[in-house]
């Protein structure tokens, strides 16, 4: 939790988490076989990403054989226009966009959070102004405005990162000045003032605790969206430059060889598993954040 | 029951001419203000130290706005809130914290007045804050609230969802009570409890009060509650307190027609009684505070309206010492 | 006498947990006559609505109902959805707490109505339907019902509403009707025109009616009989007029003696201890006997069946020794 202040463990007794994952679990039943799926492969990427400098038989970026090998045994998924072995390639691009995903939604979370929760909880002119400020960047198509943004600062990972935090704190300013909005209504949080509670301890302790299981939701929707759109600005050549085994780079290097299917096969699957994971695993959380489903 | 001596040295919490307007917004763009609704339209009241007035009232009457234009968690348009004689009516929020600790308010809704993310003694230690005291003392004075109202102490680290219902009022209870206020608003503290559970949360405020002195405003629609509460009594009809009397003096002579409408038309747990009874049946439904009628806001329901009533607002007029009433026709 | 319109056996309704099959309702015997106002009491849980939406076919499909519902001499427990949508509406028909949910927020009200009056008379004229809902809208007492007609939920008020909700509920002129709680969300003025309503229903088109309801003012002032209920057990149940006066059951005495009075003041009241017992908790014994002042060890390791006491029915231990009407109050 970004803004919690830090816990006095003796006064805030929280349930255990290997309990909090087993009742997760009871609650969605039998339906759990997407989120099963969803955390192997997203663990089992992570894992690869770490620890594949260890292991890998090519070089990524080093010639592995002849060039544009179709599929074989001794290359699973064959060799691009250089040489390179695309599925070695492929696997070291997990430590190209599991690291850009996270740390854009990290940054982008932390600032949509932060000047969402000003907004609702102060309300009036300084609301005024950061809604304006966040309608204005929704009212770029994003691609666009990446592209814009990326294609100013110049191409490269940094700035394709910088161009997806621009595009994407907004959404969860949104999404978090709407959650104070409703929370600041509730009764406890009346019963909080009254009970002389200061502002600040207000946000912190009494709303936004409140506030967190849509954003969570959203962040694990999102990491495919970001993977994505990463992909898309490589792709046009504004983000990671060869020889780079970025996904969206190696996608376009697929796109000029377009009849050796296999260049892009590989790339293509990781984004598709990565998006299709992220999305059982939001869903999933929804449901166990769902307050219908408590108590 | 406030001794005479408490009386003497005036009332603890003395309101007076309180209004609270809502404005009613047009446009979409450019949003402009072409109304008001007043949903507490002059309201004066007193409490005296160790008494209890009740305010009763239907659904829309105000009741609820007045107790939170009291506490300040609504600006009060106009008029005066004074506690010990000093105005609390417009104070800032940071002003208004030293009086927090004499004043507390006991919430309707057990499910929603917790924070439910904080343990039930932590949510009675909130309050707590405002007091100068360590983290143990504070821990020691919530343990001590909770007994009070009867919670065990080994319910303490247990969250608001481990609780029913007439728990977690006890514990909305406690966390009004740990401050040692001087006077609690209580807004219909029980209207959410089951019968039998109600019984029990009414004998822990009676309790409470005769040990420690406490000062009440209860807040209720149930007149059979209100009677078994009250010292006196205030009937609220559309954001006006239109008859206050002693307790006795109330429910023996009603004089207001809305007062004896609503006793009429509480229905009594005996089918002999309740069958034979004469009932005054008022046709129609609140008006909208919007909308007041002119004169008499209880006229259009009124089994006495005469063209006096549509003209003129009635003042407030008094039958006895103790006992005024604002109609035109009082019985 | 001839058969009762409607004849509840046996009737438990059974929840699925994670725990397993809990009952909810068990083994709830309840008799409507014609042209009877029966109370229905209970706090929440005690199965109340429960056991009505049983005989409305309206459970969810995961709660499983046995035992015997008999409307007007016919078996309709587990009947197919088809035979109670003809019975519903037409023979029977609920009234809900919340009027401000039972109504189509984007439909008129007078379209809401003729929509169910044609439902069951599809050969009736749309001058003749017109007729019959402004009718309705008289016996409910809404006032100006041609302008009214024409009017959405929104522009009604909530008792407004609840009269709108039981001018379609009668519409087909139906032999029993339920109200689940139909004045709790109004206000005490309100309250006393729509009891005004049922009971003029009664006398004048000898509907018989169900009044589920926690308020046993409401049940001292409508009923001819009630039965109340304990943790989905018939706690007792006779004539009004003898529960009220001599309460068998320490549960009914209990909730009598915890409702202050209007017209006088007692220091304290009887406060019933503890808390209903929760889905997971019900003993196979009594299931008040937890909270009772006067149980004893048999109460705690045996059910007891539904006895005849005087006029009353009562399923306690000690029904015929004790003397009730002086409960003591302490304890909070």
């Amino acid at each position: 939790m970004l803004f919690s202040p830090p816990a006095r463990a003796a006064e805030r007794p929280r349930p255990r988490l290997s309990a909090g994952i087993g009742r997760a679990f009871r609650r969605l039943g039998w339906s759990h076989l997407p989120l099963i799926f969803a955390i192997v492969v997203l663990v089992g990427l992570v894992v690869i990403a770490i620890t594949i400098p260890w292991w890998t038989p090519y070089d990524p970026v080093a010639l592995a054989g002849r060039r544009l090998q179709p599929p074989s045994a001794a290359h699973w998924l064959g060799t691009d226009a250089l040489g390179r072995d695309v599925l070695v390639r492929t696997l070291y691009g997990a430590r190209y966009s599991l690291p850009i995903a996270a740390g854009v939604l990290a940054v982008a979370v932390a600032l949509g959070v932060a000047v969402g929760a000003l907004a609702g909880f102060l309300g009036g002119l300084i609301d005024n102004v950061l809604m304006r400020l966040a309608d204005i960047t929704l009212a770029f198509p994003p691609v666009l405005l990446a592209m814009a943004i990326a294609a100013s600062l110049g191409p490269g990972l940094v700035n394709t990162a910088l161009a997806l935090i621009i595009v994407w704190w907004p959404i969860y300013a949104r999404l978090m000045r709407a959650q104070v909005l409703n929370v600041k209504k509730l009764d406890h949080v009346d019963a909080a003032i009254v009970g002389g509670v200061k502002p600040g301890r207000l946000l912190f302790r009494h709303i936004m605790p409140l506030c967190w299981s849509p954003i969570f939701v959203n962040m694990t929707m999102d990491v495919g969206q970001v993977i994505l759109l990463a992909a898309g600005l490589s792709f046009i050549g504004l983000g990671a430059q060869p020889p780079t085994p970025e996904w969206g780079q190696m996608i376009a290097e697929g796109a000029s060889n377009f009849y050796c299917w296999w260049i892009a096969l590989g790339p293509g699957m990781a984004i598709f598993l990565v998006s299709l994971s992220s999305n059982f695993l939001g869903d999933a959380l929804r449901d166990v954040a769902d307050p219908r489903g408590r108590q | 029951m406030p001794t005479a001596a408490a009386i003497a040295a005036g009332p603890l919490l003395d309101v007076e001419n309180l209004r609270v307007d809502f404005p009613v917004r047009r446009g979409l763009v450019f949003a402009r203000q072409v109304g008001a609704i007043s949903a507490v339209a002059g309201v004066s009241l007193h409490v005296h130290p160790g008494e209890t007035l009740s305010v009763v009232g239907e659904s829309g009457c105000g009741k609820s706005t007045l107790a939170r234009a009291i506490m300040g968690l609504i600006t009060p348009t106009a008029g005066h809130v004074r506690f010990r004689s000093a105005e609390l009516a417009g104070l800032s929020p940071a002003a208004m914290r030293p009086y927090r600790r004499r004043i507390q308010l006991v919430f309707q809704n057990p499910y929603a007045c917790l924070n439910p993310r904080m343990t039930a003694l932590e949510n009675i230690a909130e309050p707590l804050r405002m007091l100068a005291l360590n983290h143990a003392e504070r821990r020691e004075r919530a343990l001590r609230a909770m007994e009070q109202v009867q919670l065990l102490p080994e319910q303490a680290d247990r969250y608001p969802f481990a609780f029913s219902g007439g728990q977690r009022q006890r514990i909305g209870i406690a966390r009004a009570l740990a401050v040692e206020p001087e006077i609690m608003i209580l807004d219909e503290p029980v209207s959410a409890l089951d019968v039998s559970v109600q019984a029990g949360v009414l004998n822990l405020l009676k309790d409470i009060q005769q040990r420690t002195g406490i000062a009440y405003i209860f807040i209720a629609h149930n007149l059979a509650v209100i009677r078994h509460m009250s010292d006196r009594v205030a009937v609220m009809y559309l954001g006006r307190i239109v008859e206050s009397a002693a307790r006795d003096q109330l429910y023996r002579a009603p004089a207001h027609p809305y007062t004896q409408a609503l006793l009429s038309a509480a229905p009594i747990p005996d089918p002999a009684r309740e069958q034979a009874r004469q009932r005054i049946v008022l046709t129609g439904d609140v008006p909208n505070p919007a909308d007041r009628p002119t004169g008499c806001g209880f006229r259009t329901r009124c089994f006495r309206a005469s063209a006096l009533c549509a003209e003129q607002d009635p003042p407030a007029r008094q039958l006895a010492p103790g006992h005024t009433v604002c109609c035109h026709h009082p019985s | 006498m001839s058969q009762p319109l409607l004849d509840i056996r046996g009737l438990a309704v059974t929840i699925p947990t994670r725990d397993g099959e809990r009952a909810a309702v068990s083994n709830v015997d309840f008799t409507v006559d014609r042209g009877e106002v029966v109370g229905l009491v209970g706090e929440s849980g005690s199965g109340k609505s429960l056991s009505m939406l049983a005989v409305m076919g309206l459970l969810p499909r995961q709660l499983h109902v046995s035992g015997s519902i008999r409307f007007d001499g016919v078996e309709i427990c587990g009947a197919p959805e088809r035979r109670m949508r003809s019975l519903r509406g037409r023979r029977i028909a609920m009234v809900f707490q919340d009027p401000m949910t039972a109504l189509n927020p984007v439909k008129t009200i007078g379209a809401q109505i003729t929509e169910t009056i044609r439902l069951h008379n599809p050969t009736l004229s749309r001058a003749e339907v017109k007729a019959r809902a402004l009718a309705l809208l008289e016996i409910v007492a809404i006032p100006a019902p041609e302008r009214r007609f024409e009017q959405y939920p929104h522009e009604f008020s909530g008792g407004m509403r609840q009269r709108v909700v039981i001018a379609i509920a009668i519409a087909n002129d139906p032999d029993l009707l339920i109200a689940d709680e139909p004045t709790t969300a109004l206000d005490v003025t309100i309250q006393a025109q729509i009891m005004e309503i049922f009971a003029r229903l009664r006398e004048e088109r000898g509907m018989a009616v169900v009044l589920i309801t926690h308020d046993l003012g409401l049940v001292a002032g409508l009923a001819d009989r009630m039965s109340v209920l304990y943790a989905g057990r018939v706690a007792e149940r006779g004539p009004v007029g003898p529960v009220f006066a001599a309460p068998r059951h320490p549960y009914t005495a209990g909730l009598l003696a915890a409702v202050p009075s209007i017209d006088d003041v007692a220091e304290r009241l009887y406060a019933i201890p503890g808390t209903p017992p929760s889905l997971g908790d019900r003993p196979e014994a009594c299931t008040f006997a937890p909270r009772c002042d006067f149980a004893v060890p048999l109460c705690r390791t045996s059910e007891p069946a539904l006895t005849r006491v005087g006029s009353a029915l009562v399923a306690c231990h000690r029904a015929g020794e004790l003397s009730l009407s002086d409960l003591p109050r302490k304890g909070t």
